[in-house]
């Protein structure tokens, strides 16, 4: 419940935040902190400082550009889910409850990498791009390789992420199921499907899945068992069963890992079947 | 009547929804202290804490003795073993962390089967782990089930879980130089009270029980912080506050349920049942005495209500209750009944498809007829009054219209209930009247949520045939009523209300004495009507406020006080069914219609009796389908609200509710209990509904996805 002490810093600008955290590697960002503060206040995190990234407003926009979406870090889920993105906005909807969304932002989701997090579906599916700013400079990683491990994202000590970057994937239907328990709760499966289809065929087809492994991953093998098909009921049974095989989870007070790979097959059956209908 | 029976909005509301409730944590008095408590992190261990300065450990506050604060062993993961005390809690939690604790770990046991073979003692001081054992029977159970064509058998576990009141528990304790004053987030002030003056040694205590936000059972009894923050605040003779995290509150309290049943029971092919034997255990957790004599009484409980709603004639049950190194249990709403009739209510519905019967028609050929009532079922226990068939037939349409709505991926399940409720010994009730023409009634009771508050002011504004507004209601001090007992065993507004009733009718007694002096009139020449006093020739009249600025100036009191006895507890009765919806391939199940019919006597305010009904419903379906205090290694593995599952509005059904009122209580009131029912009868009706829609037997909740796969 109540933190431990920690100094507190508010920068006039990215690049003052940049130079902060470099100096203070036990320093850390705070966005939304609906992660960051629940862990402080278990105190499982004992940071020397916290730096407020609130107010710096280069980090805060949407911008719709010639195929892609460029979405700023402290983009929050509400934002995200009125800006009626692809796939994103649908996710974002699912993310925790009403008062989460008004705070959580996606730099602050695919920063923290909790393995079971809604957005990290999406962005493996679309191959979105993250665009990480450090004191020297800029630079962009896919985020299949931006996202190392549970927890552990590819930033360097000062960097912060800076924007992500989603194709625009007009013409596409898609489709994020989660499975929970309890509305407001982490998935317990979550899969997430973009798919283009012209005159019944398949021409491209996204899955990414959540909460069942250690990150994200995308489903390959389901994906090509649809690609160029026009899929009917065995097909998108054929592919849930191949989506399965991708996922390694673990047993937990939401499910054994065994319940959990079945429900992804069970998801991932239901997203295909939701987007194609779409 | 004239606000008795109507749905007349709370009293309590306006302060409530304008943020103005002074819970335990809202008050301040200048220089307070808080206190935080090292909790053990060992189910059974020797400790030593290190001594230092703002550390207070069990040999400060009891020494030599492990209760309520541990000297030398700990016998819980999450049992405060030292106290420490700091300007604020920020400064508290981090003094937690200097604090040095050696444990020297014991073995534990965890098991209640095991623990009663005695061999790894939950506490070394203690002669056995079996708290209490009793034996409860009547008729030839053991003859008549030898010769029963079917004999079902089984155990069945009704889990453990925690009460979860939004508000934790909470002590403010300050020695003001000439009494110690407590207030306390408590189901009573003059119990707590009186706990302390016998732990302290003194009488000069004041107990102050606020607003309190929900208790379930979990504050009934006298936790072994809010003994320890008033010794220190005596010692120390400083103001302490105490408000423990929510983690610490689900390692530390209501915990309660934890109860197994093994059966066996006779029917006869007709689905008439013929004995039931079995051995009833319940699982206390630790050694600590307030809280096993709550919750074995609640043992007792589960075992003698047994036999239900149902004329059993033959029955013999063993009913144990035993300690074992976890938190120790108390009352959770419902407090043993709901236990019972999710036993008996399982036990039904295999019956029921053992035959291949209706469940509702297995309930019709078993249930108490009216003409047996007053029933005194096979252990002793004596339900009053009521029409059970009656009842059946009404819901029977209801469940029809259920059955008739449902999809194929739909079930209708339904379960039926007795209950015990209105426990004595007694409740007091204090009706005055000031000088100004308001009317005050202070209850001995302490409502934390239930609304009874608004019960009393009907109950006194029509006993004295005044308005409402008028009234003033008022509760949780010691200070301002003689004595109390308190608000638990669905009592508050039968008994509470029925001492209300006496006082209120004993000042319309004086209000009249008191009219008639004024008129120069005898007793007899007038009469009370309408909060006035008339003279019955000449037609004189006083209005209220008249008579009683005149019997301020005769001498005459309007200060009464009655004190209403208990002989007898009375029983409610109802079926209550749901309508549900099963997802075959990833088990989630949602409830989508949930009907209760109930018979609770004369219901005092029925938009207040149904929202107890919605709570208590609410918290049974959740007990079937979401909550369990997971153990591991002795310890509680889910003690936040993300892993604890609390249901949302989005699991919650849309609740209808009935009533009738065949059977009225004895009790001045006419009235039952209703505080618990939902939750006594909301878990069979979700587990029999599961049950019956996947023609499969469950013995363990909550029924988890993966079990209604049966993967499990």
């Amino acid at each position: 419940m109540y933190p431990p002490k920690f100094g507190y810093v508010i920068p006039d600008s990215v690049d003052e935040a940049n130079e902060f955290l470099e100096k203070h590697e036990d320093a850390k960002a705070l966005a939304g902190g609906h992660s960051l503060i629940p862990m402080l206040k278990l105190r499982i995190l004992r940071p020397s400082y916290l730096v407020e990234l609130k107010g710096l407003n280069d980090l805060h926009f949407i911008k719709k550009e010639e195929g892609k979406i460029r979405i700023g870090a402290l983009t929050t889920h509400y934002e995200i889910v009125k800006a009626n993105l692809p796939l994103l906005s649908e996710a974002g909807a699912t993310v925790a409850d009403p008062q989460v969304r008004n705070m959580g932002t996606i730099g602050g989701v695919i920063s923290h990498l909790d393995p079971a997090a809604d957005y990290p579906a999406s962005l493996i599916a679309m191959d979105a791009v993250v665009r990480i700013k450090g004191t020297r400079g800029e630079r962009e990683e896919p985020f299949k390789d931006f996202a190392k491990d549970m927890f552990s994202p590819d930033l360097n000590p000062g960097e912060l992420v800076k924007e992500v970057i989603i194709p625009d994937f007009k013409g596409y239907s898609f489709s994020y199921k989660k499975l929970e328990r309890r509305a407001g709760d982490y998935a317990i499966v979550g899969v997430a499907v973009l798919l283009k289809k012209e005159t019944g065929v398949v021409k491209d087809v996204r899955i990414g899945l959540t909460a069942v492994n250690n990150k994200a991953v995308r489903a390959s093998e389901a994906e090509k068992v649809l690609l160029d098909r026009s899929p009917d009921e065995k097909l998108i049974e054929e592919a849930a069963e191949k989506a399965m095989s991708y996922a390694n989870p673990t047993s937990d007070i939401r499910g054994s890992a065994e319940y959990k790979k079945k429900m992804t097959k069970v998801m991932t059956k239901r997203a295909l079947q939701d987007a194609l209908t779409r | 009547m004239r606000y008795v029976g109507k749905p007349v909005r709370r009293v309590e509301d306006p302060k409530l929804i304008t943020g103005r409730g002074s819970f335990v944590d809202d008050i301040q008095i200048p220089g307070t202290y808080y206190v935080a408590f090292v909790r053990s992190k060992y189910p059974h261990a020797r400790i030593s804490v290190k001594p230092s300065q703002n550390v207070f450990t069990g040999s400060q506050i009891n020494p030599g003795k492990d209760f309520p604060i541990p000297s030398n062993e700990v016998t819980y993961a999450g049992q405060p073993i030292a106290a420490v005390i700091a300007r604020d809690r920020y400064e508290a939690y981090d003094l937690l962390e200097s604090v040095e604790v050696e444990y020297e770990q014991l073995p534990y046991e965890t098991d209640p089967f095991r623990a009663m073979e005695d061999k790894v003692k939950v506490y070394s001081k203690a002669e056995s782990n079996i708290y209490a054992k009793k034996e409860f029977f009547g008729g030839e159970a053991k003859k008549e089930l030898e010769q029963s064509p079917i004999v079902l058998s089984g155990e069945l576990h009704n889990q453990r879980i925690i009460a979860s009141p939004m508000e934790t528990r909470g002590t403010l304790a300050w020695f003001d130089g000439n009494r110690l004053n407590v207030w306390s987030s408590t189901q009573s002030a003059h119990y707590l009270r009186r706990n302390l003056v016998s732990f302290l040694g003194i009488q000069n205590i004041r107990v102050i029980q606020p607003d309190v936000g929900g208790a379930f059972g979990s504050k009934i009894i006298t936790h072994p912080e809010e003994y320890a923050v008033s010794f220190l605040a005596l010692k120390l003779g400083i103001p302490l506050k105490w408000i423990p995290t929510r983690t610490e509150e689900m390692l530390s309290a209501g915990h309660g349920r934890d109860k197994w049943l093994r059966y066996k029971v006779g029917v006869k092919r007709d689905g008439t049942i013929t004995a039931v034997v079995g051995t009833v255990v319940g699982n206390l957790g630790a050694p600590y005495r307030d809280a096993n004599d709550d919750d074995s009484g609640n043992v007792m409980s589960a075992a003698r209500m047994l036999p239900g709603p149902y004329r059993i004639k033959h029955g013999f049950v063993a009913a144990y209750s035993v300690n074992t190194n976890l938190t120790p249990t108390t009352s959770y709403r419902g407090a043993g009944r709901p236990e019972a009739t999710y036993f008996i209510e399982s036990i039904i519905e295999e019956i029921a498809e053992e035959l291949k019967l209706d469940p509702l028609e297995v309930r019709l050929r078993n249930v108490i007829r009216p003409e047996e009532m007053p029933y005194t079922n096979v252990f002793g226990i004596t339900y009053d009054s009521g029409n059970y068939p009656e009842l059946l037939n009404s819901a029977k349409s209801y469940y029809e219209q259920l059955k008739a709505e449902a999809k194929d991926n739909q079930c209708v399940g339904l379960a039926m209930y007795v209950e015990i409720t209105a426990f004595g010994p007694w409740e007091t009730a204090r009706v005055y009247a000031k000088y100004d023409g308001r009317i005050v009634v202070v209850t001995g009771t302490g409502p934390h949520g239930q609304g009874d508050a608004t019960a009393f002011a009907q109950l006194a504004a029509d006993a004295l045939e005044i308005s409402m507004d008028l009234v003033e209601v008022r509760w949780g001090d010691t200070d301002v009523i003689e004595d109390g007992i308190g608000t638990w065993g669905s009592r508050t507004v039968t008994i509470g209300g029925s001492a209300v009733i006496m006082a209120s009718q004993e000042l319309r007694k004086r209000l009249t004495e008191a009219g008639a002096k004024a008129l120069e009139a005898d007793v007899e020449e007038v009469e009370y009507r309408e909060g006035k006093v008339v003279h019955k020739k000449t037609g004189k009249s006083l209005e209220l406020a008249e008579i009683i600025k005149s019997a301020y100036k005769l001498g005459i009191s309007l200060d009464v006080t009655s004190v209403y006895p208990v002989k007898k507890p009375t029983s409610p009765y109802g079926v209550h069914m749901a309508l549900m919806e099963i997802d075959r391939e990833t088990g989630l199940i949602s409830v989508k219609k949930y009907i209760a019919v109930d018979d609770v006597g004369n219901v005092i305010n029925p938009l207040l009796a149904e929202g107890q009904i919605h709570g208590g419903a609410l918290q049974g379906i959740s007990q079937a389908l979401y909550e369990e205090a997971v153990i591991n290694d002795g310890t509680l593995q889910n003690p936040t609200f993300g892993d604890y599952a609390l249901p949302t509005a989005v699991e919650t059904p849309r609740f209808t509710w009935k009533y009738l009122t065949n059977g009225l209580s004895p009790h001045p009131t006419g009235s039952k209990g209703i505080g618990e029912a939902g939750t006594v009868v909301g878990t069979p009706v979700i587990s029999n509904a599961i049950s019956s829609c996947l023609k499969k037997k469950f013995s363990t909740m909550p029924i988890l996805l993966e079990k209604v796969l049966g993967d499990q």
